[in-house]
């Protein structure tokens, strides 16, 4: 029984992992209430520094490969090869970076909260209370 | 050297490491590395099997939230199978970058010419689908890059990105500096000026670039150390790039057209390739056609120039990239390679023609790290 209970588990596993609904998030002190999918787009792929409200974005995303990929793929339509393909030629050139990564999802999660230029994606799940301003809840 | 250059083949080979490493808030690392074998069916071709191998690294430090420094370096060897003793190591990119605000940024260093990609992207394999360039573009005047200033400047019009860059700096390079000859020119370039404008939606690039530059040329004799003036050239250069993409397929195109006004010969280039995308593979084709008009030939002056040389070049690829990780593509293509040598006497109208044709197969690694 035990044979036919594990690839189930870790189908389930597997599953919940590229389900989890990402949010993006920004300080409960900015000026931003939405945004689009097309700028956020914009935005993590370097073609834009600025905010919907035109200040310079700090733009940070957690060192988890899981979430980059989900996040990517959700708003860019780009699998990891497309985009380190595409990151080359804007790293190599000077004309963008990408986002800067934070190992750890708290600390990504306290310093967008000081900092209001700050925007990142985290999981919905690791968001308490309303400690953040929510702005589009990717699934 | 060898031993070093080695190490880090390896390292390609066997390694999947994450693309752009942040060693701490400030600094990124970046790097790539080519692995090229090149066999040719031309006998006289004197690079009929060749090795090369080369690497290079980028460091980008952010000094404050708006300023920041960004060196790139390549080291590689002319021939591996020859000896990986013999290398050069070339300083590609050097520049501080401040950000303006709304999207402008002004960057002051060293460049890699802009205006048409292949220039800017020229040793990174790994951002192009082929083994190699449709077009042999890696400079203009004997330079590929460039001391000066840039401002660039984008902006978002109805979810396209625009782009603008502005270029302007100064170029030296040596022309025929051989062991075996004994006298090679030097170009000097103090007023070059570039206009880069792209547009970038969803399926398409447009890239439309325009340089302009002043030299001045000089001829240098090695055993006596003499530099003689040998007058001022002009150039203007323009170039136009797209790429579309529908489902899986993508078709790119480029023309290049560059007017000299004496002594280097005029350029006129031109590529189209289309490609499909299958999961890891990409197969590919393209056809490439490169014309050089020099300068007419004056043997006695100053009586009028009699002979009119035109070179050019035409060319057919096939090949495949295959994706061996998400940082690392192997490709492998066959051309077939047509060169031509046209002299005209142009008093007698007598032309005479010789050409050559290889067929030529190319082994590629390319990595990013």
């Amino acid at each position: 029984m035990l044979f036919f209970k594990i690839p189930i588990i870790l189908c389930l596993i597997v599953s919940f992992t590229f389900c989890t609904p990402i949010s993006i998030i920004v300080s409960n002190d900015s000026s931003i209430d939405n945004i689009s999918k097309n700028y956020l787009k914009n935005l993590f792929l370097s073609k834009t520094k600025q905010l919907p409200n035109g200040k310079k974005a700090i733009i940070l995303e957690p060192n988890d490969s899981k979430y980059n990929s989900a996040f990517y793929k959700n708003v860019t339509g780009k699998t990891e090869k497309q985009l380190n393909k595409y990151w080359a030629t804007m790293i190599f050139t000077g004309r963008g970076q990408p986002a800067k990564k934070v190992n750890s999802i708290m600390m990504l999660i306290d310093y967008v909260k000081n900092n209001p230029n700050a925007i990142t994606y985290v999981p919905t799940e690791t968001i308490k209370n309303n400690e953040v301003k929510i702005l589009l809840n990717l699934k | 050297m060898k031993h070093f250059l080695c190490l880090i083949c390896s390292f390609f080979l066997f390694s999947n490491t994450a693309f752009a490493e942040q060693i701490n808030e400030s600094l990124t690392l970046n790097g790539y590395g080519n692995i090229s074998s090149y066999t040719s069916s031309n006998n006289k071709d004197p690079n009929k099997e060749k090795l090369d191998l080369g690497v290079g690294f980028q460091g980008r430090y952010s000094i404050t939230e708006n300023l920041a420094a960004t060196a790139q370096m390549s080291i590689s060897t002319n021939d591996a199978f020859d000896s990986l003793n013999n290398y050069d190591i070339e300083k590609k990119w050097l520049y501080l970058d401040y950000y303006l605000g709304a999207d402008t940024t002004f960057r002051a260093g060293l460049f890699q010419l802009p205006i048409f990609q292949s220039l800017e992207t020229g040793d990174i394999g790994y951002t192009k689908t082929w083994t190699d360039d449709p077009l042999g573009i890696y400079g203009v005047h004997g330079y590929d890059n460039f001391t000066g200033a840039e401002v660039l400047k984008n902006f978002l019009y109805d979810d396209k990105m625009f782009s603008l860059q502005f270029s302007y700096g100064v170029a030296d390079a040596e022309l025929g500096n051989t062991p075996n000859r004994r006298i090679y020119e030097t170009s000097e370039t103090d007023n070059l000026m570039g206009i880069t404008f792209k547009i970038i939606d969803e399926n398409y690039k447009i890239n439309l670039g325009y340089l302009h530059a002043h030299s001045d040329l000089n001829r240098v004799n090695k055993n006596s150390g003499i530099t003689t003036a040998n007058g001022k050239t002009k150039l203007d250069m323009f170039a136009l790039e797209s790429q579309f993409s529908i489902d899986d397929f993508t078709i790119k195109a480029g023309v290049i057209d560059g007017k000299i006004s004496r002594v280097l010969p005029d350029e006129f280039r031109y590529y189209t390739s289309l490609e499909y995308n299958i999961d890891k593979f990409t197969p590919y084709i393209y056809y490439s056609y490169e014309k050089l008009t020099n300068k007419s030939i004056n043997p006695t002056p100053p009586a009028p120039p009699i002979v009119q040389v035109n070179e050019g070049k035409e060319k057919f690829s096939l090949g495949l990239r295959y994706e061996l990780s998400s940082n690392s593509a192997l490709k492998f293509s066959y051309s077939n390679e047509d060169r031509y040598r046209k002299n005209k006497n142009i008093i007698s109208n007598i032309e005479s023609t010789t050409r050559t044709k290889s067929d030529v197969f190319r082994l590629v690694l390319n990595v990013v790290f």
